[in-house]
């Protein structure tokens, strides 16, 4: 046994008590069995969850973390984090003087209302923009659908039977090694249920979620659309998130069900490190989704932040009529590292999917697009069209294209096309003869060159997500 | 390890052992050596390497291959066999992997080339050989490749002095009987002086009858291109459906040089070429094509890959596939442009045809991209003949199979008119008639 093993045992309280008798609200870093267990029954969980946790803990001690992947990062070691940690109490500021400048100049920079800024700062927020009653009003009326969105826990204590019935269905908890670690360790996320034929009455986003604001690092996704349901759900936000934890593993999974639509937008904006690649989030997350006959799974994803962005958010086109896309803008700046991408798997006859990535390299930053496109002997007239094109800014960055292409169906239809280039000087000279300075036209003309991609955005997120390109390039151009 | 990498690696120690080899010069036998040790350590490649993963090694990894010891004598089947193939030009023909010198001739070789087999180059040209051979096919870095050093003896040497220009294309033919499960590994060397320019062909044929034993080629072909020089490469490859073949070319362009290699695969069980080019001076120009044909359950592998190290290179790429039956026909394409490569211009094209229901396509262009000066494209596409197209033949009274053909032979007829027009050419366009009967018939009529 060794000496970290007896520490830990040591320092554990008397194991007859440990239920509710545990005092810290935080547990010491390490992972086991025990901490499972412990996390687990913290959380008041069923049994099948807990088995399901310990079952993927078990197989990710057989799995060994990938290297394929074009990104370079210090080892992790995983039992130097603490796996759990109740929601901190943020102190409370008084108004916005006591936030850092630099924060405050990069929201207004973005657009930001006032009062979002306060509720992102944790400023008490005044009676007219109350977000609790703001909150409240969308729960409502989210009621009133049939729709349920809550924080997973919750959902694991108020709908056991949705989440067992569709927990690990889309990614299995032996899918990968972080997905194997997220099955065992998640501490929370967010939980989606669309019931048959309803129209999700508003784009659901985790912003508005308020007793889940604190996700930690290794959330877990999962939104169910019964048949011809429909919801848009918005992930992440536009402002800066100062976070300090190293590795995020999150996990997201979409059941579409027949006919039922799931639009599913991502703007990522973690802290991407400094210019000099200090610091910074490791994205690692596994999304996918399953689309069910005629049913549908956009994804739509504007990556700005973090130090590595490795993600590919995947759509399983298992029946026929069904239907996958990607849109993806990624930018990596300064030492920021981004492998992402999509796999297309065609099962279903007629199935189509459209993939649309557009890679951004300033500074020196790396960038990669990886995708697969399969389609399968049974997934007659697929049909798939893949676009991906990067631009470089700088030559000291780089961009790569990783696409895999695999047809086991004569009546498939596939293409792919990809293009690297720089921008045009040309395009650069025009916009200066008119008065625009040079970071404007980089700025201007990298939105053109992202345009496909903020168009399927809703309008509120692609109007930040433009300002959030122009602020993630500064001190690239010149 | 596996039983056939023991196999192979008693097969080529014994080689190496064996008394005839006592007198090869000591830096053979070091490269030989050292070849070995990078095979066993590698192994053979499985479908968890990445750049096999598309790849199905088949026989070749039940390990029963040996190589021929006997050499190989003229008879009035080989004779017939190299006259059918109808190649114009000074030549050099082995048979199942060794030098048949009936069958070969190198008259009319024009002034300035050097074409005369491996053995003799090692004995007459030691020190040019020794500071080539291995130097852009690294053993270390690919397992057949080392598997092909550790037992190199046979093979090519093509030299060009300065200036010197050839009208005719030099012929390396590489037949195997199938009278046996015989393991060749052919090296040939390319040596092009300053501004010279040639024609090479590489055919690799069967000469036994239909549902002969397979065979397994492992084939390296090291091509160094000085300033300015040019060279037209073509491989011909129409082995019988048994056979096995693994090749590998290798070229390193000097300034202003232009290497064109047009890589046909129309035979064998599993074929895998591979085509690398690297440009070591400013101004070079890359041309790869490749035309697969399937049929059966052949499996059709390519891979190429194009090292853009310096500025102001450009290169062009087009891979068509053409799938029936069982067929698989995989591509891999790689573009790297390293970081002081400004103005790399560079294009890559892979289009299949699935003509059937269970033919397959795998397609894995890519780019890697570390210069921002550049611009760089890539298309791959899958699909079947197009619809619109068959009708409108089918309106104007063609029935519905010779339609098919028609369009099937349009769409593989653009790599082979990128093939300069002249007797290469032709014999192309035969092979890939034979490969597609029906559309040569109509091409007749027509």
């Amino acid at each position: 046994m060794s000496t970290e093993t007896l520490q830990e045992l040591t320092r554990r309280p008397y194991a007859a008590g440990f239920v509710t008798q545990v005092e810290s609200d935080t547990f010491p870093p390490g992972l086991d069995e025990d901490v499972i267990r412990r996390l687990s029954a913290k959380k008041g969980e069923p049994e099948f969850l807990l088995d399901w946790r310990l079952k993927a803990f078990r197989h990710w001690k057989t799995m060994r973390e990938p290297t394929w992947q074009a990104v370079t990062y210090a080892p992790i070691d995983y039992q130097a984090i603490s796996y759990y940690s109740a929601p901190k109490q943020k102190p409370v500021k008084a108004s916005l003087d006591e936030v850092d400048p630099e924060i405050l100049r990069t929201y207004e920079k973005l657009g930001i209302p006032l009062h979002e800024q306060k509720l992102l700062q944790n400023v008490a927020v005044d009676a007219v923009f109350d977000s609790v009653s703001v909150a409240t009003t969308f729960k409502d009326k989210l009621a009133k659908a049939g729709v349920i969105f809550c924080s997973f826990s919750e959902a694991v204590r108020e709908h056991p039977e949705l989440v067992k019935k569709y927990l690990g269905t889309v990614v299995p908890y032996s899918d990968n090694y972080f997905a194997a670690l997220n099955s065992a360790v998640f501490s929370d996320g967010s939980f989606v249920y669309i019931p048959k034929g309803v129209r999700c009455p508003m784009e659901l986003s985790t912003y508005f979620r308020i007793n889940a604001a604190e996700t930690g690092q290794f959330e877990r996704t999962l939104i169910v659309a019964e048949e011809g349901s429909y919801v848009s759900y918005l992930e992440g936000c536009t402002a800066p998130q100062r976070d300090t934890n190293q590795l995020h593993a999150a996990v997201v999974e979409l059941v579409a069900l027949d006919n039922a639509t799931i639009k599913y937008s991502t703007v990522q904006n973690w802290y991407p490190g400094d210019a000099e690649g200090r610091g910074g989030i490791y994205n690692f997350v596994t999304k996918r989704g399953i689309a069910h006959r005629a049913a549908k799974i956009s994804w739509t994803q504007v990556e700005t932040g973090s130090a590595i962005t490795w993600k590919y958010p995947s759509v399983i086109l298992k029946g026929d009529d069904s239907v996958g896309e990607f849109y993806s803008v990624a930018l990596t700046n300064h030492m920021q590292q981004a492998d992402t991408g999509t796999k297309m798997v065609h099962i279903g006859k007629n199935s189509r999917s459209t993939i649309v990535s557009k890679g951004i390299s300033a500074g020196r930053g790396q960038n990669t697009y990886r995708g697969l496109v399969k389609v399968l002997k049974s997934a007659e007239n697929a049909r798939n069209y893949t676009q991906c094109d990067s631009l470089l800014l700088g030559d000291k960055c780089g961009a790569h294209t990783v696409p895999y292409i695999e047809v086991k169906n004569a009546s498939a239809q596939v293409e792919h096309e990809a293009s690297t280039s720089k921008i045009g000087e040309d395009q650069l000279f025009y916009c200066r003869q008119r008065g625009i300075s040079q970071e404007d036209a980089v700025s201007m003309i990298v939105n053109g060159f992202c345009r496909q991609v903020f168009k399927e955005l809703p309008m509120e997120f692609a109007v930040e997500a433009q300002k959030l390109l122009g602020v993630s390039l500064e001190g690239s151009v010149g | 390890m596996t039983a056939a990498l023991a196999h192979y690696l008693d097969v080529a120690t014994r080689f190496q052992a064996a008394p005839e080899q006592a007198s090869a010069p000591q830096w053979l036998k070091r490269l030989r050596a050292d070849a070995l040790g990078h095979f066993e350590r590698q192994g053979l490649p499985t479908t968890r390497d990445e750049a096999w993963k598309y790849s199905r090694l088949g026989a070749i990894a039940e390990g029963a291959f040996i190589p021929r010891t006997d050499v190989p004598r003229d008879s009035a089947h080989l004779s017939a066999v190299v006259a059918r193939l109808g190649l114009p030009g000074p030549r050099l023909v082995f048979v199942d992997g060794r030098l048949a010198p009936e069958l070969s001739s190198v008259a009319g070789l024009p002034r300035g080339l050097t074409l005369k087999p491996l053995r003799d180059a090692v004995r007459e040209d030691g020190e040019l050989l020794e500071s080539l051979l291995g130097q852009r096919a690294l053993a270390n870095e690919h397992a057949f490749t080392a598997l092909n050093a550790a037992l190199l003896e046979e093979g090519v040497l093509l030299r060009l002095a300065p200036g010197a220009l050839s009208e005719v294309p030099v012929q390396v033919v590489f037949l195997t009987r199938g009278d046996a499960p015989v393991l060749s590994s052919p090296r040939i060397l390319v040596v092009a002086g300053e501004s010279s320019e040639a024609t090479l062909v590489e055919t690799y044929a069967s000469a036994g009858p239909a549902g002969s034993a397979a065979t397994f080629t492992n084939a390296v072909t090291e091509v160094t291109l000085g300033d300015n020089a040019s060279l037209h490469h073509y491989k011909l490859q129409v082995e019988a459906d048994a056979a096995l073949h693994v090749g590998a070319l290798h070229a390193r362009q000097g300034r202003d040089s232009r290497f064109a290699s047009h890589a046909f695969a129309f035979g064998g069980a599993m074929a895998r070429n591979e085509v690398h080019a690297a440009f070591a001076g400013e101004g070079g120009d890359a041309t790869l094509n490749g035309l697969y044909v399937g049929q059966g359950a052949q499996h059709l592998d390519n891979r190429t890959a194009l090292d853009h190290a310096v500025p102001r290179c450009t290169s062009r790429e087009l891979y068509k596939g053409v799938l029936d039956g069982h067929s698989r026909g995989t591509f891999h394409g790689l573009i790297r442009v390293r970081q002081d490569a400004q103005r790399t211009d560079s294009r890559q094209q892979n289009r299949n045809l699935l003509l059937s229901e269970s033919a397959q396509a795998d397609a894995r262009p890519q780019l890697e991209i570390f210069a921002d000066d550049v611009k760089c494209a890539h298309g791959a596409a899958v699909g079947r003949l197009d619809a619109q197209a068959l009708f409108y033949l089918r309106s104007r009274g063609v029935p519905q199979a010779e339609a098919e053909r028609l369009l099937t032979y349009a769409f593989a007829r653009e790599v082979v008119e990128a093939v300069p027009a002249g007797p290469v050419r032709a014999n192309i366009e035969a092979l890939l008639a034979s490969k597609l009967p029906g559309a040569a018939q109509r091409e007749v009529t027509a």
